[in-house]
């Protein structure tokens, strides 16, 4: 139990994918500019996550692992090279479904996460989780809490950078940096900060 | 008076004579320090009271005095002055520098509270650091914590706080202070070696000694935040919920995770009066710029302060450094905290008006 919360803890706060890895950028800075939408993109980025990295998880140990076909009596093949091509299968399905559901429920925020919501599929922070799930080797339970963890901690990231770009409205930044520019400088000070956490002990 | 007329007479060389214009800026700087501002607001709302935010800050640097003065004893006055007036010097021409280039530059006016973040950052930086470091982090403080942002009251972090954090993490080896801290001792034993190397509670008040010049005494700064609460110039919101927050995540952490780390079993009170805790949370948590603005936010910023500082005292246990990443952290949840009280209160008035409007 303890080594799970130190997981989920860990892929909050130390190995945040926005701002330890600088995974996903391109909607985190796309996708920033208001606290309403960041936070209805950070929940679909962590229902997301916390579905596929456990399918992807149960896809990996079950079918791709090198022996994980040993219950069909195909022991000897390994099939791990497959393994990019069925987590990106997955990834979109999912990513397709919520999409259906938002638009079905939630039309405003389906409107307003716009292409960012169908380029989930592609986001490399989703995709990114399920490769270290795989390279870890974490088992189902882990793969739940890291999924639920990286969802979380990426949604506290861009749901802080909204908040602090909407203040920013008050500034006067020099004309060639605004926009991106002070966007960029902003996520430096906040992995600053990040790295700060890093700091606990679990 | 010889002082003024000569400011008088040269005042309108600057705005005039297109070779001059450009100093401008520089001369404002001069004029401001010497006879603060007499420029007066236009358009309403116009707030009719003594204090603006150039005085605002010169009272944040009085009450840090008694905190300065009390760390600056302890260093031993000769030697501590031999270290603290260079640092001091460095940090505050960096920053005056890189306030006028920007000005310049940019044909801003010269904005106040440049002298608070380079003596607030001297006072909280490693006594021993060598200067370039010092010239290196005040810049990327101030470049990065506040020039960029447009001056003065724009910037989302604190510039020094910022500089601190740059230090720790560009020069973990001389950024950080060392030696023989209240936290050091009961990270290597807990209350015991504390009572072993014979400090008790009061001297640990009294004195925190590695904690940097300016956050040694807790006593000091406890001074100094009486005065900013007496003027009204901090909110003691933030102060209260900021001890409330250290307090309550100690005796929890005690409580439930006291077998992980040795600091972590240390009671409350001992937490409060170690690594300069009262000087961060007097100082630079109620930082008008970077604190939410409602009082609710206020709160939850003070409580996330207190209790972030806990969490990362188990591992990053020496001098200031955990109030110094916790203060950056909240910063950058403060709009949350703004955004969260003012959902709140949309809501309860639109509960009570019964209205369903957007």
């Amino acid at each position: 139990m303890n080594e799970l919360l130190a997981i989920f803890i860990r892929s909050v706060f130390m190995e945040n994918l926005a701002l330890a890895y600088f995974l996903g950028m391109c909607t985190f800075l796309a996708v920033s500019k208001q606290v309403r939408t960041a936070i209805g993109l950070g929940a679909a980025m962590i229902v997301v996550l916390t579905i596929t990295v456990p399918a992807n998880n149960l896809i990996y140990s079950h079918l791709l692992r090198p022996g994980a076909l040993g219950w069909a009596g195909l022991g000897h093949l390994d099939l791990s090279y497959l393994g990019l091509i069925s987590y990106i299968g997955v990834i979109a399905a999912i990513v397709q479904i919520l999409e259906m559901l938002l638009d079905r429920y939630f039309p405003a925020l389906y409107n307003a996460l716009g292409i960012y919501l169908p380029l989930l599929t592609v986001n490399c922070a989703i995709l990114g989780a399920s490769l270290f799930m795989v390279q870890r080797n974490y088992g189902f339970a882990e793969s739940v809490t890291f999924g639920a963890g990286v969802g979380t901690g990426w949604a506290l990231a861009v749901i802080a950078l909204a908040g602090l770009r909407e203040k920013l409205r008050y500034s006067d930044v020099p004309e060639g940096l605004r926009g991106l520019g002070i966007t960029f400088i902003v996520a430096g000070i906040m992995s600053l900060a990040f790295m700060g956490i890093a700091g606990i002990e679990l | 008076m010889g002082l003024r007329r000569l400011l008088d007479d040269l005042q309108p060389f600057f705005q005039t004579r297109p070779a001059w214009r450009p100093f401008r800026p520089l001369f404002e700087s001069v004029e401001r320090f010497l006879y603060s501002s007499s420029a007066q607001t236009t358009s309403a709302p116009h707030v009719r009271h003594h204090g603006n935010a150039q005085r605002l800050d010169w009272l944040y640097v009085l009450a840090s005095l008694p905190a300065a003065f009390a760390g600056l004893r302890l260093v031993g006055h000769s030697q501590g002055l031999a270290l603290f007036v260079p640092l001091l010097a460095v940090a505050v021409l960096t920053a005056v520098a890189w306030e006028w280039i920007f000005a310049l530059v940019r044909g801003r006016r010269y904005g106040h509270g440049v002298f608070l973040s380079a003596w607030l950052f001297a006072l909280v930086a490693p006594a021993s650091l060598p200067l370039y470091q010092a010239a290196l982090a005040m810049s990327f403080g101030f470049v990065f914590g506040r020039a960029v942002f447009g001056g003065a009251g724009r910037n989302i972090v604190n510039p020094a706080v910022l500089a601190l954090v740059f230090l720790y993490v560009a020069f973990p080896a001389s950024g950080h202070t060392a030696g023989g801290t209240v936290l050091e001792h009961a990270r290597n034993g807990g209350l015991d070696a504390l009572h072993a190397a014979g400090i008790d509670w009061w001297a640990a008040f009294l004195t925190d000694p590695s904690a940097g010049i300016g956050p040694a005494s807790t006593a000091a700064a406890l001074l100094g935040a009486a005065l900013l609460l007496a003027a009204r110039a901090a909110s003691w919101r933030i102060m209260l919920g900021a001890a409330l927050g250290l307090a309550a995540a100690a005796i929890a952490a005690r409580a439930l995770a006291a077998d992980i780390s040795p600091v972590y079993a240390l009671p409350w009170h001992w937490h409060l009066v170690a690594g300069g805790y009262v000087f961060a949370v007097a100082f630079f948590a109620t930082d008008a710029a970077c604190a939410p603005v409602t009082n609710a936010g206020r709160w939850i910023y003070g409580l996330l302060i207190g209790a972030l500082t806990l969490m990362i005292r188990a591992g990053e246990s020496d001098g200031f450094s955990a109030a110094a990443f916790a203060l950056l952290f909240a910063s950058i949840i403060a709009p949350l905290a703004d955004f969260v009280a003012i959902e709140q209160n949309v809501r309860r008035r639109r509960k009570r008006t019964g209205s369903a409007g957007a």
